[in-house]
């Protein structure tokens, strides 16, 4: 009997200023697609433009698909088995919340944060 | 990151180990045998930002964003590029000073050992915060000024940053912490460059970082505010020329060019003219060894939420986020075709790059400026300000 790993979701989010769309190229048709990283566009078509920048030297095909609506499971955690993230399966996972949130309070010597100026 | 004072004055500086924000302490020869085999990792610890400056290249702004790595993620992060051989880790954002967990990241660097050093706005900064970060072991603080104070108020968006940034340093500089100064070259505040200098140097700051407008972040939104290459050359020939006017009067500053290798070939042909074609040689073999845009390299990024990039400036796209593997895996990626393209990249490039005599030298420039103004991966970096006659070689141009 073939001993099960056990994965977690990694649901934390990929974006930072806009949507990110995961990458994934082939060379030839006879080869499997790679994962090659994410690209940060507000759609597909400008993802797939993006991509096409980096990518259209070397891929026959390239797919991008949205960063927020791919479920990640993994036997492998950042920060190991304490820390690791809440799955959540639910809506976009670019707007989740993040798995273990800093508490940021203001202190003698930073007045000015979240001030927005 | 091209010593204008080690090449032109031969000052040796506490960076000499390294080409980036490092502080080392030794007083060894810049001129290694060996080129830096792991990267310099920027990581930007958050997107919160107390100002909000027009070239950011992180687009940081007023609040965090979802995802940011934890106190632990972070120092799991951290023992991972210890592992690898990263031999700096440079805290950035966002504004770093904005997390309260920074002294404990720094420490836990420190610890790893790895080499901290901290890139900041400055004006968070306060006496008890810049002793509690030196005795956590950070080794240098980068504070970013863009101009004499109203033009640095209006790049940066806040009245008074200036001021802020001086006390900054001030407060740095007391709790004696390496301290320069970071500014970013482009024709809103070019006119400004002699007069941070002077005003700095009498704050006690001996360390000056310029930096080229690189087009990413709000930096893509302000292409037309970069300089045309020939004031980009003017610029140039200007710190050259003050740098060793300070070094002539006795003044030991450190003076940096970043973001743009056109700068190597600009410092031979300086040094040519000015200095003799021997000085000009022991320039350029140096720069054979160390120099060359870092981009996929000698320089990677981990931003906010964990994404891996080429440099600090290419957040449009990751390799790879360090939640789903460790940053050495994504790194050492073979199979990824843009990172094995880009570290064999003189073979490819076209354009006047192609022929350039010194194409070993800069490799081609920002990749990133390239892809942003031409859409072309391996096309000429549009802010090359060499001359086609220095690009041919054999024949001199005035400076």
């Amino acid at each position: 009997m073939v001993e099960k790993a056990t994965r977690t979701e990694e649901a934390a989010p990929r974006a930072t200023t806009e949507r990110r769309f995961e990458v994934f190229v082939r060379e030839a048709a006879d080869e499997p697609l790679e994962h090659v990283g994410t690209v940060a566009a507000p759609d597909p078509d400008t993802a797939h433009e993006e991509a096409g920048k980096l990518f259209a030297w070397y891929a026959r095909d390239v797919w991008v698909c949205p960063s927020g609506e791919t479920h990640r499971y993994s036997t492998y955690s950042l920060a190991g088995e304490g820390d690791e993230v809440e799955a959540d399966s639910g809506g976009d996972s670019d707007d989740r919340a993040p798995p273990e949130p800093r508490v940021y309070e203001e202190t003698e010597g930073t007045p000015e944060v979240g001030d927005g100026a | 990151m091209i010593s204008i004072s080690k090449l032109l004055c031969g000052l040796d500086a506490e960076s000499d180990g390294l080409r980036y924000d490092a502080a080392d302490e030794s007083a060894a020869d810049q001129i290694t045998e060996r080129k830096q085999h792991r990267p310099v990792v920027v990581w930007n610890t958050t997107k919160q930002c107390n100002l909000y400056c027009s070239h950011c290249y992180a687009s940081a702004d007023t609040e965090t964003i979802p995802g940011e790595l934890s106190t632990a993620e972070g120092k799991a992060l951290l023992d991972q590029l210890a592992d690898f051989g990263v031999p700096v880790v440079l805290f950035s954002g966002g504004e770093p000073l904005v997390r309260d967990d920074l002294p404990e990241l720094v420490a836990h660097a420190s610890d790893a050992g790895l080499r901290p050093v901290l890139s900041t706005n400055g004006t968070l900064i306060t006496e008890e915060n810049a002793r509690e970060l030196k005795e956590a072991g950070l080794q240098y603080a980068g504070v970013s000024v863009d101009g004499l104070p109203e033009r640095n108020d209006a790049f940066r968006g806040k009245e008074g940053a200036f001021d802020a940034a001086v006390r900054g340093i001030e407060a740095c500089l007391d709790a004696g912490l390496k301290t320069g100064l970071r500014y970013t070259i482009t024709e809103r505040n070019a006119a400004d460059l002699e007069g941070v200098i002077d005003l700095l140097v009498d704050v006690g700051v001996d360390r000056f970082c310029f930096y080229h407008l690189d087009y990413g972040g709000r930096g893509k939104g302000i292409v037309d505010a970069d300089l045309e290459p020939a004031e980009k050359r003017e610029a140039v020939r200007r710190l050259c020329d003050l740098t060793r006017e300070y070094h002539d009067a006795g003044e030991e500053i450190e003076t940096l060019l970043v973001g743009n290798y056109a700068d190597a070939g600009y410092l031979i042909e300086y040094a040519d003219r000015q200095l003799g074609s021997d000085h000009a040689e022991r320039i350029r073999a140096y720069l054979e060894r160390n120099g060359g845009d870092p981009a996929g390299e000698r320089v990677a990024d981990v931003d906010p939420v964990g994404n891996v990039h080429l440099t600090q400036f290419w957040q449009g796209y990751s390799l790879g986020n360090v939640r789903e593997r460790p940053f050495g895996d994504i790194w050492s990626d073979d199979a990824n075709p843009l990172l094995g393209a880009l570290r064999n990249r003189e073979g490819r490039l076209t354009g006047r790059c192609a022929d350039c005599q010194y194409r070993s030298l800069c490799r081609g420039g920002s990749r990133l400026r390239a892809l942003t103004v031409h859409e072309d991966l391996f096309a000429p970096d549009p802010q090359c300000y060499l001359t086609e006659a220095e690009v041919r070689g054999g024949e001199q141009v005035p400076l």
